[in-house]
Formats: structure tokens, C-alpha cells, sequence
């Protein structure tokens, strides 16, 4: 069942409880009230009755209580009571009626009832009518009278009856009005519920933009705000994620481009080689190709397996001279930079660097096989080095042909490069940078990459001393 | 002489192409970026474009709307070889597509294709001591009618367009015969014999070793 007929039902049905059973008793308890008044007087009455006939049986002899002057008598004592609603009776030794003060017979078991204690009451029906009996006893010269009193009571049962039927109509405008009311607020409150509802379905059915409407600072309303902004999150999520998609789409192709192009290359001059009779010349040169373009894809495999193996995202952080790293970056590059007259100077001083070797390693022949590239023969390639404060400084620049400064945040993505054509001739696929991006994040180092077109770039690499790293380890 | 221009900023494969079509007789000039190109199509006429479509400067579809209004068929030579990226280069009005990495026979192939049907093919081609009227489909050797079946006729054109080039035995199967698996089957052998015996070219198609045959002229 819904809950708002949930709260409807539950709340009529309690509050008609209460009031039923809070007026029931009220009601009742007023009857009894009254009812036991009427006791009270009623033996007061029957008391007196009692008392007056009995003094005024003691006044006279024995000899003379014969049942007329005992009739005259008690009927003097009622007159003396002077209470017209009472109707009085005398009886004799068991059910002998003496007098009575009306024609009213009711039967009763009282007398049977009675010991030789006082008196003894009780509420009778009598055609339609309810009557409240007192009987007692007097014992006069050995001879047992009983009196009895008696009242029509009717009145209190009538008076009550009416209270009751006058609640039940009362009740059921209670009922009726609590019923709207409750239905008023209970829709109220679940209104909120409903419309949270209402937009939860339409988020799931696909609608990401529909945010909930916040009616309130109650907890409903704080509700309808943190789905609004688990919704928010939600879509970021979701954008993070197609981004993420898409970026690998791209790379895929990329990749698939740069895997083509040396491939066609191989086995087209191959295909040449078995199929044709070429002349000394051509075959040199084709073998030339065959040789280069070969090249260029060993160098973009391992450079796409380094990219792979820097996933991993772990590495351990072991010290390494910096001097012993720029010596043997040196050694690695120098016949590529010879073979084009580019000289190389470093100054570097002696520090500790805290990581991979062969990471760090690939790193610095990037940086240098790119100015190597960026440079014309007999060009210039600086590295320095100096130990800071917060660790170790490293510069790599050269006095190349520089990039534009609005490239200069794409050169990191994959596959990127500036100048296609000159990337390419020297065996280049625009993986170079990324990777170093890599390996500079895994090492918790930071870098900035300046550059002016026509005067050259310089490259400047900070690595976290021992304590900072320690720092950005936890 | 049939003139093609090549555009393609990769110089190897560039230079593969030129090697190849100025073998089998065709003149070529080399672009290597949009700019290039769009230079050489305004200066000189062509027979038909070889383009790349990720060029520096201008890209290729764009080049390609340039060459339409010069009334020139295009070819795409690209290493996009999604059916998108195809589908789209045909749409916007390419004569055929090719993608990278290709075999030479099939480039020589597509470009004879086209050619043909801008009629700019040669219909007549002269060849060693033959002509071969390709409409006709005859064959005139010193002013006698060499009578040659079908197939014969179309492995003689095989050759012809191939000339200089080893042609392997199961793509001279493929060609002519459009057959997927030669297996053990001797018809190329057979039809090569024949076909030399009837033009007395017995040291012109030569046998080569472990690959199949090859027209020298």
C-alpha cells in the first residue's frame, strides 16, 4: 500500500480510537458518577425511612402494632419524608405487603438476599423503566419487616443514552474532518516524495540533465539535493569515461597510421626487390628504405613498450648520481649527434636522483634526440644540472627551430607532433614527449617545457630530494 | 604519355609510387604537402591524382574538390582504411580508393581502372612487335591477326600492364581467372605456353624462379 494511505489510515484510525474510547469513558464514568449519588441517597432515604419507622414502632406498645395502625403509621412517617419520587413499602415477615405508598410492583430477590446486616440494593428494569431498590430490615417485637425504597432512575440512563448517541454523531464529523485534514498533510508531505520519484525515473529513462526540485529544508529536501548532486557527479562520470573512450579511439588510430605508413614502405621496395630486375641504384636505394623505414618502427615499438611498462605506475626509488645518469645519456646519443656535427655541453653538478635507472635513462635521450632533431648541423645542446632546495634540477635546451607557444600543451599527447614532415624524416612518431611526461610523473618530478620559435627550446626537470619524497610518498 | 601527379607527404612511400608508375610507363611529379600540390594541378595538366588525405597545408578531401572542377580523376591513397573513412571518399566524388599498405600490382591495377574509364587509356597499345586493340580485342603481330580464346587475350593484357614485373603464379590466377584457389592446378602454366607459342614470344614472357613469369620488354 502507498504510504501516504499508509500514514492516512494508521492516523484516522487512531485518533477515532482515542476519542472513542477517552469519550466512552468519560460518558461512562459521569453515569456512574451520578448513578452512585443516587445510591448514596437512596440509602440515605431508605435510612431514614428506617429510622423514623422504627422510632415510631418503639413509641407504641406491642399490644397495639396491629397491621392498621402499623399502615397508618408508616404511612405518616412517608408523608413526613415528603419525597414524591420514592415509592415506599412495608412487608411483614417475608413477602407480606403491609403498604405502599404507590401501585408499583417490582419484583425482586432482595429480601431473599438479605441478612440480618443492613440493607441491600439494586437497579431493576421494569417496563422499560429502571428503578434503584433499597430493602432492609427492622426486627420490632420479634416480627421481621422489610422496608423498601425504591426510585426511578430512568432518567440517568436516558441522560446517558442521549450522551452517547450525541458523541457518535460528534465522532463522525471528527472522523470526517481529521480524515481531510490528515489526507491534506499526508499528500504534502509526500508530495516531495513523489516528485524526487518522479525525477529519479526520468534520470534512469535516460533524461541526465532533469535535477529535482527542492521544496524544502527538511530531510526530504535534503534528499532531493544529494540526488542532485549524485546527479551531477553521475554526468561528470559519464564524461570522464566517453572522454576517455574517445582519447582511446584516437590513440588506436594514431597508432594504426603510424604502424602503416614505414610497413608500406618495407614491402613496397621489397615487393620491387623480388618482382622487378632493378639496376644497381635502385636497388641500393630501395634497400636504403627498406633500412630506414624498418628502423622508424623499431623505434616507435619500444617506445610503445615503454609507454606500456609506465603503466604500471609503480617503481622503486632507488639513488642515483646525476652525473653517472648525464655521462651515460651522453654515451647513448653520441654517434646520432655526431653523425649531424651537433655538439652536446654539460655541466653538472654531483646529486642524487631517486628512482629507475633505465626510465631516467630513456629520458634523457628523449629530451636529447629531440633537440637533436629540433637542431640544424653544427647546432647546440646544453644540459645542466644543479642540486636546489627542494632536490635536483635538470635543463636540457638546445638553440633549434623551436615550437609556436600555442602547441606547446599538445606536445605531450600521444602521437602529437609539430612538424609532421621533420618529425618524420628523422625517423620520429610523436611518442617521445609522452613517454617522458610518464616517466616524469611516476618519478614525482615536475617539468616545464619553454620555447620560442626560431631560437630554440630548454627543458628544465625537477626531481623531489629525499624528504619531499617521502612526503609525496603517503 | 600519360601524366600522373602523386601527392603524399611521406617521401618513401612517395618515392615508391614514382619508382613503380614510371616503370610501367606512366610520367609522374611528386607533391609533398597540400600547398605543393594545389601549386602543380594549377600549373600543369594531369591525367590523374594520386592523393594522400592527411596532408600538411591542404588535405586531401580539399584537394579533391579542386581537381573535380579540372575534370581530373582521383584516387585516395591513405592509411584511414575504416569503411567510414572510405565510404566518405567516395561519396565526395573520389574514382577509387586505396589503402595503405598496398600492393604494387593492385595500385597499377586500380590506376590502369580508372584511366580506362575516363578513356584516357591507350586503346591501341604498342608493345614489342605486336599492337593490341583492346576494343576489339585483336591482336595484330607483322600485319597478321594472332587469334588468341579469351583467356589468353586477357593474360597477353596482364602482362602487358605488368610489364618488367614478376607476376607470381596465383596472382595471374586471380587476375585472369578471378578463381580464389589455384591448388594444384597447371592452367597458368598450360595458357603461358600456349600464349608464347602463338606470338613466338618464348624469350620475351620469361620464367621466373619459384615466382611464376615475367614480359620482358
Amino acid at each position: 500500500m502507498k504510504f501516504f494511505w499508509k500514514i492516512f489510515f494508521a492516523f484516522t484510525a487512531i485518533i477515532t480510537m482515542v476519542f472513542s474510547v477517552f469519550g466512552i469513558w468519560l460518558i461512562s464514568q459521569t453515569f456512574r458518577n451520578s448513578l452512585n449519588k443516587e445510591i448514596e441517597e437512596g440509602n440515605r432515604e431508605n435510612r431514614m425511612f428506617q429510622f423514623a419507622f422504627e422510632v415510631n414502632m418503639n413509641s407504641i406498645s406491642e399490644n397495639y402494632r396491629t397491621e392498621k395502625i402499623v399502615r397508618a403509621l408508616t404511612e405518616s412517617v412517608v408523608n413526613n419524608l415528603d419525597k414524591n419520587e420514592y415509592s415506599y413499602k412495608l412487608y411483614r415477615d417475608g413477602r407480606y405487603l403491609v403498604y405502599e405508598n404507590q401501585e408499583l410492583r417490582l419484583e425482586n430477590g432482595l429480601i431473599e438476599k438479605l441478612t440480618d446486616a443492613d440493607c441491600v440494593y439494586q437497579v431493576l428494569e421494569n417496563a422499560g423503566k429502571k428503578y434503584l431498590i433499597f430493602i432492609c430490615k427492622s426486627v420490632i417485637g420479634g416480627r421481621n419487616y422489610y422496608l423498601e425504597s425504591a426510585k426511578d432512575i430512568t432518567d440517568l440512563y436516558e441522560e446517558r443514552n442521549s450522551f452517547y448517541s450525541q458523541y457518535r454523531v460528534i465522532m463522525l464529523c471528527l472522523v470526517a474532518v481529521t480524515g481531510v485534514v490528515i489526507f491534506i498533510v499526508s499528500r504534502f508531505l509526500t508530495r516531495s516524495v513523489a516528485s524526487l520519484s518522479d525525477t529519479t525515473k526520468r534520470f534512469a529513462a535516460g533524461d541526465y540533465g532533469t535535477r529535482a526540485e527542492v521544496y524544502s529544508e527538511d530531510e526530504i529536501g535534503t534528499l532531493a539535493q544529494d540526488f542532485n548532486i549524485m546527479a551531477d557527479n553521475l554526468i561528470q562520470k559519464m564524461d570522464e569515461l566517453k572522454d576517455n573512450a574517445r582519447k582511446q579511439e584516437d590513440f588506436t588510430a594514431s597508432f594504426a597510421h603510424e604502424l602503416k605508413t614505414p610497413l608500406t614502405s618495407i614491402v613496397g621496395y621489397a615487393d620491387m626487390l623480388r618482382t622487378m630486375d632493378l639496376d644497381k641504384d635502385e636497388t641500393v636505394e630501395a634497400a636504403n628504405y627498406i633500412y630506414s623505414q624498418g628502423k622508424r618502427l623499431e623505434s616507435l615499438s619500444f617506445k610503445l613498450l615503454d609507454l606500456i611498462v609506465t603503466q604500471n605506475e609503480k617503481i622503486s626509488y632507488t639513488p642515483h648520481s646525476a652525473r653517472m645518469l648525464i655521462a651515460e645519456a651522453e654515451r647513448i646519443t653520441a654517434k646520432s649527434l655526431s653523425d649531424k656535427k651537433i655538439t652536446l655541453y654539460t655541466d653538472v653538478e654531483e646529486g642524487t636522483v631517486y628512482g629507475e635507472k633505465d626510465l631516467l635513462l630513456s629520458l634523457f635521450v628523449n629530451l636529447v634526440d629531440n633537440a637533436r632533431k629540433a637542431l640544424s648541423p653544427k647546432g647546440k645542446i646544453t644540459i645542466t644540472g644543479r642540486t636546489e632546495e627542494e632536490g635536483y634540477r635538470f635543463a636540457v635546451c638546445d638553440d633549434g627551430c623551436g615550437m609556436p607557444e600555442e602547441e606547446l600543451h599538445k606536445v605531450t599527447e600521444a602521437f602529437y607532433m609539430v612538424d609532421k614532415s621533420r618529425s618524420r624524416k628523422e625517423g620520429g612518431a610523436g611518442l617521445g614527449l609522452t613517454l617522458c611526461s610518464r616517466i616524469v610523473a611516476l618519478h614525482k618530478a615536475e617539468w616545464k617545457i619553454e620555447s620560442k620559435m626560431g631560437e630554440g627550446t630548454c627543458v628544465t626537470l625537477t626531481f623531489p630530494g629525499k624528504e619531499v619524497l617521502h612526503e609525496k610518498e603517503k | 604519355m600519360i601524366k600522373i601527379l602523386i601527392v603524399e607527404d611521406e617521401e618513401p612511400i612517395n618515392n615508391l609510387i614514382r619508382m613503380n608508375l614510371t616503370k610501367a610507363g606512366y610520367q609522374c611529379k611528386c607533391a609533398f604537402d597540400g600547398q605543393e600540390a594545389a601549386d602543380m594541378m594549377a600549373a600543369e595538366k594531369f591525367d590523374l591524382f594520386l592523393l594522400d588525405i592527411m596532408l600538411p597545408k591542404i588535405n586531401g578531401y580539399e584537394l579533391l574538390e579542386y581537381a573535380q572542377t579540372l575534370n581530373t580523376p582521383v584516387i585516395f591513397i591513405t592509411a584511414m582504411g575504416t569503411v567510414e573513412n572510405k565510404v566518405k571518399g567516395l561519396k565526395k566524388g573520389a574514382d577509387d580508393y586505396i589503402s595503405k599498405p598496398f600492393e604494387i600490382v593492385e595500385l597499377l591495377a586500380r590506376v590502369e581502372t580508372v584511366l580506362r574509364r575516363y578513356n584516357k587509356a591507350e586503346k591501341i597499345i604498342k608493345i614489342l612487335d605486336i599492337e593490341v586493340d583492346t576494343e576489339s580485342r585483336t591482336v595484330m603481330q607483322n600485319g597478321q591477326q594472332v587469334i588468341l580464346t579469351l583467356k589468353e587475350f586477357e593474360l597477353l593484357l596482364l602482362f602487358i600492364r605488368n610489364k618488367n614485373i614478376a607476376l607470381y603464379r596465383d596472382v595471374i590466377y586471380e587476375s585472369v581467372w578471378e578463381g580464389e584457389d589455384m591448388g594444384e592446378s597447371r592452367t597458368v602454366d598450360l595458357h603461358v605456353q600456349r600464349l608464347k607459342r602463338k606470338l613466338h614470344w618464348e624469350n620475351k614472357i620469361v620464367a621466373v624462379y619459384k615466382v611464376g613469369y615475367r614480359l620482358e620488354a
